[in-house]
């Protein structure tokens, strides 16, 4: 939660927080200080009004005693009283009375019976004769007490002569005057109480439930409510009923406190407001040169790292961070440059890989589109001999003096230089004359083929270059260098040095692709769109045919004859032939295994290639479908060509030799027409020879093919191989070929490949 | 009267020593003197409610028979004052006798009495004796000093002739032979009103379980008068 508040609010809210904080706890002990200290100061002025309170009864007490006791020890007043004589005795008890201006003078005789009062209100009332009644139990002594709801403080002596012949009453009537003047004296309000009920008070405004009133709160403050008098109440010793109350004001002192409180809170709302001003412009300050941070790295990641090295404005620290984007972002820049240019650049030669040549070449076409150009693609031949032989130090170095030399060739024209793979450039100028580009490549490959000296060594480099150009044949940069690659291709397989693009051949390239594509389905799926055919091998032994030849054909479902040479060729090259081959071996051992159910038994011929024999799994392969099917080895021949076997010699031969140990002969395909080596022919596990039609089809035409076929035969006979013939077309050849002691023949003379139904039909008729 | 009550004091005596001999002889003289005491005198014992013996009570008993002398003529008795206090504290005479109030104090007495019975004050010099006083009318006179407010001293007026005073063991000790129908019992300190002796008739008195001649009669009396203290009821200062 916090972290989505923004800083500049975070900033804000702690420094409010804490001027809240700080307010509070200081307002809450100013507060606690103010009213502690307040309730102390109420605490003693009520101490002292309780001594002043006393003292002061105390002083009227005394009053009280003297006059009473003057009064009672007057003789003239005792005879007074003792004769009963009523007028002396009110002259005497005013006479007393007024000397201490006493309110109450009375005499009572012993049994409370009013003799003499200065108040006639008095005499009758049977309530104070038995007040006066109690009174005398507690003689000589001051007391408060209450006649005629009158409150008085009054004390009462015997009148002794000697024996107590009358009661002296003297009081104090405290009355309205009395307690105005203990309240001036004491500064605090006082009541009294007689069994909790007021009889008087110097409070104004004392209602119906007087001692509520002294209870009562104060509620101006919400929640806390508060007395609006602070009490003490306070008893007299052997007067329980009676209780003054000192009561305290508060109301004032609350009136001061809530002005403080006000105020206090009135500053403090003001500091809280200043504060969040303050601190919104802090953080203001200090979010501005973030949001700028923001900005800058946004940049940043959208690539522009161009901005001012310093800050405009912003505090030390942030123009100190701001110059650390800076450098980061030219750090990322140089960094981003040095990836850039190494994603586009070949890392050993510095020119542009393949996917920026292309691109660059498609800005450059797109952009000038009227200029000729030839792209030139270069293949450094036998680079990897060089590698091999001198190491790949030196083979780098001289890829490097190769491009540096490209480079060199035509400085003025070229464009653009590449390097695709190992030893593979690209390269494209400018053309001024497309009319003349066969000689410009023929000057270049002169140039490039002079020779190079690398690291002390001078080497005499070849080169195939292909050629395309620029409108004329394609006017796309990727098929641009698609042609051109073609080209460089067709040199290869042509032995030329320098192609150049042929009209055509891109689609017939494509062509060959889909075709691929297609002979991946068709091998998935199985439809009958291949199949195999056979071409009978006559025994010219026996006459009789033994042995076939099975032939791979393919016939679209619109009737569309593929070319075995071009799909086999298309599935060498795409390593779709393994799959091919297992096809053939799975089709061919099951037709085996048909045929004899018919009673035919026949040595078929199976053609694999190098990629085949050499495969991990191809022994295994065909040994589990000779046992799924019940073939016999020795009814499977292998035939594979001469330049195959050379491929991988060691291999191959080591295949072969496994593989006619178990039974399985080998046969070599179009022997004589490659690299045919005597020498290696002795070395061979093979168990046949199949001389190459070349050599037979015009055989009984041609001496000099009857002096290769005669003594190849020968020779074959001596290293105890047999010898197929192919190609034958006419009897005169197969007849010459008898004579020969060839051991088999085949060709269209004997039959034509043909399906297995027809060529079961064949045999019968054949034979 | 005087002499009567020195002869009743004599007696008394002659019953203490005799009681002493009693307590130290055994048998027979026990029930011989008990019988012999009884037949003799009637004794008195004033108790309060506390069961304290009072003294300087008075027992003065209406005569339901004759009197057995005629009028005696007036008796002059002394009511001194030594000490700032009156000799004796209770003076008991008869209706119409006189009483001296000589003063052995060298210091003067303001004697008054503001009783029904004889108001009267007198201002006593040390040496100059006044005039007896005559007390016709029976009752309680209570005498005060004007000077000394502590003095207080009372003199019973019997109307009867046959009036004691118990001694300060509260026993006092009436003439077997005298019959009476009740006895009017006075104390200072009486709980009822002070010039209003307590009625008991001889039938109500209450005789001792174990000494037939020994009456006891119980008395409600007030504590002494406290002396003029002042007590406040106002807390001290500071308490």
């Amino acid at each position: 939660m916090a972290s989505k508040l923004s800083l500049r609010r975070q900033v804000t809210l702690l420094a409010v927080a804490l001027v809240i904080l700080t307010v509070t706890s200081l307002l809450a002990v100013s507060l606690w200080k103010t009213i502690s200290s307040h309730n102390q100061q109420i605490s003693q002025r009520i101490i002292g009004a309780e001594n002043v309170l006393i003292e002061y009864l105390k002083a009227k007490e005394k009053l009280l005693l003297t006059a009473s006791k003057v009064l009672t020890a007057d003789f003239g007043f005792k005879q007074a009283v003792a004769s009963r004589d009523k007028g002396t005795i009110a002259s005497v008890l005013e006479n007393h009375g007024s000397r201490i201006n006493a309110s109450l003078m009375m005499l009572s005789d012993l049994n409370g019976q009013i003799v003499s009062t200065n108040n006639s209100k008095h005499t009758l009332d049977s309530a104070l004769a038995e007040n006066l009644n109690t009174i005398k139990l507690n003689l000589h002594k001051t007391q408060l007490i209450l006649l005629d709801d009158h409150l008085y403080q009054l004390i009462v002596l015997p009148v002794n002569a000697p024996r107590t012949i009358a009661y002296s009453v003297i009081g104090f009537q405290i009355d309205q005057s009395f307690v105005n003047e203990l309240k001036r004296l004491m500064a605090v309000e006082v009541s009294f109480f007689y069994h909790e009920a007021l009889i008087i008070t110097t409070l104004q405004d004392v209602s119906d439930n007087q001692s509520e009133h002294f209870n009562k709160m104060d509620n101006s403050w919400l929640l806390f409510k508060r007395k609006l008098y602070e009490n003490k109440k306070v008893a007299f010793t052997n007067a329980n009923d009676y209780i003054a109350q000192l009561s305290v004001d508060l109301s004032p002192s609350y009136v001061a406190l809530d002005k403080l409180v006000s105020i206090t809170l009135l500053i403090s709302f003001f500091i809280v407001i200043i504060t969040a001003f303050a601190s919104g412009i802090i953080a203001k300050n200090l979010t501005k040169p973030l949001q700028q941070l923001t900005l800058l790295s946004n940049d940043f990641a959208q690539g522009k790292y161009q901005h001012n090295d310093k800050m405009s404005d912003g505090s030390a620290e942030v123009s100190h961070v701001y110059e650390s984007f800076i450098k980061m972002g030219r750090k990322i820049q140089a960094r981003e440059c040095k990836i850039n240019y190494q994603a586009k650049h070949d890392s050993l030669t510095n020119v542009y890989n393949r996917s920026t040549f292309i691109d660059m070449l498609s800005k450059h076409l797109a952009s000038h589109n009227s200029a000729s150009l030839l792209v030139m693609a270069i293949n450094l031949r036998n680079f990897k001999r060089i590698n091999d032989s001198l190491g790949s130090d030196i083979g780098d170095l001289t890829l490097k003096s190769v491009a540096q030399r490209i480079k060199d060739i035509y400085q003025k024209e070229m464009l653009m230089i590449g390097r695709f793979s190992g030893d593979e450039f690209f390269l494209a100028i400018n053309l001024a004359n497309s009319e003349c580009y066969q000689d410009i490549i023929e000057n270049f490959l002169m140039h490039l083929k002079t020779p190079m000296q690398v690291n002390k060594l001078w080497l005499n480099l070849n080169f195939r270059i292909g050629g395309c150009i620029f409108p004329e044949q394609s006017r796309n940069a990727k098929e641009l260098v698609r042609r051109t690659t073609i080209a460089l291709d067709a040199a290869r397989n042509e032995s030329k040095t320098i192609r150049v693009y042929q009209n055509g051949e891109d689609e017939a390239y494509l062509e060959r692709l889909n075709l691929l594509e297609d002979l991946r389905a068709v091998l998935a799926a199985n439809t009958g769109e291949l199949f195999m055919v056979y071409q009978p091998k006559l025994s010219l032994d026996s006459g009789k045919i033994e042995k076939a030849e099975s032939l791979i054909r393919w016939v679209k479902p619109d009737g569309q004859f593929i070319s075995p040479e071009l799909f086999i060729h298309l599935a060498e090259q795409s390593g779709l032939i393994i799959k091919l081959t297992h096809w053939v071996i799975d089709t061919v051992l099951r037709q085996q295994q048909e045929w004899r159910a018919n009673n035919v038994i026949l040595k078929v011929a199976i053609n694999i290639s190098a990629q085949d024999i050499t495969h991990v799994d191809f022994i295994d392969y065909i040994f589990e479908k000779m046992s799924t099917y019940n073939i016999d080895p020795s009814l499977i021949t292998l035939e594979i060509t001469e330049r195959d076997i050379m491929t991988n010699e060691d291999l191959v031969v080591s295949r072969l030799t496994q593989l006619k140990q178990t039974g399985i002969q080998i046969s070599v395909d179009d022997y004589g027409i490659g690299q045919s080596s005597l020498g290696k022919l002795k070395q061979l596990p093979i168990d046949e020879l199949k001389i190459d039609k070349a050599f037979i089809l015009e055989l009984d035409k041609s001496e000099k093919d009857q002096y290769i076929v005669q003594s190849t035969i020968e020779l074959s006979h001596q290293l105890g191989l047999s010898v197929v013939a192919e190609g034958v077309e006419n009897k005169a050849s197969l007849d010459r070929l008898k004579a020969m002691k060839c051991n088999h023949a085949q060709g269209y003379f004997i039959s034509r490949p043909i399906k297995s139904a027809e060529l079961l039909t064949w045999l019968k008729t054949y034979e | 009267m005087g002499i009567l009550i020195e002869n009743m004091t004599k007696k008394l005596l002659k019953l203490e020593f005799m009681k002493t001999c009693l307590l130290n002889t055994i048998g027979f003289l026990i029930t011989f003197l008990m019988l012999f005491g009884q037949a003799r005198a009637e004794q008195f014992l004033l108790q309060d409610q506390h069961g304290v013996p009072i003294k300087n009570a008075v027992l003065e008993f209406s005569i339901s028979s004759t009197p057995p002398s005629g009028a005696a003529s007036p008796n002059t008795l002394i009511m001194d004052q030594v000490n700032k206090r009156f000799k004796p504290d209770v003076l008991v005479i008869h209706q119409g006798d006189f009483v001296s109030f000589p003063n052995s104090d060298n210091i003067r007495h303001h004697v008054y009495s503001f009783s029904q019975v004889k108001p009267f004050e007198l201002k006593l010099y040390s040496g100059k004796p006044k005039a007896p006083l005559q007390f016709e009318n029976a009752g309680v006179s209570v005498l005060g000093c004007n000077i000394h407010d502590a003095m207080v001293g009372y003199i019973y007026i019997a109307s009867s002739t046959q009036v004691l005073m118990t001694n300060e063991h509260g026993m006092a000790t009436l003439d077997n032979s005298i019959k009476f129908d009740h006895v009017s019992v006075w104390h200072s300190n009486l709980s009822s009103a002070l010039t209003s002796p307590k009625q008991i008739s001889y039938e109500n008195l209450v005789k001792n379980a174990n000494n037939a001649t020994l009456f006891i009669i119980n008395v409600d009396l007030n504590s002494p008068e406290p002396p003029n203290t002042f007590q406040s009821i106002f807390k001290n200062n500071g308490q």
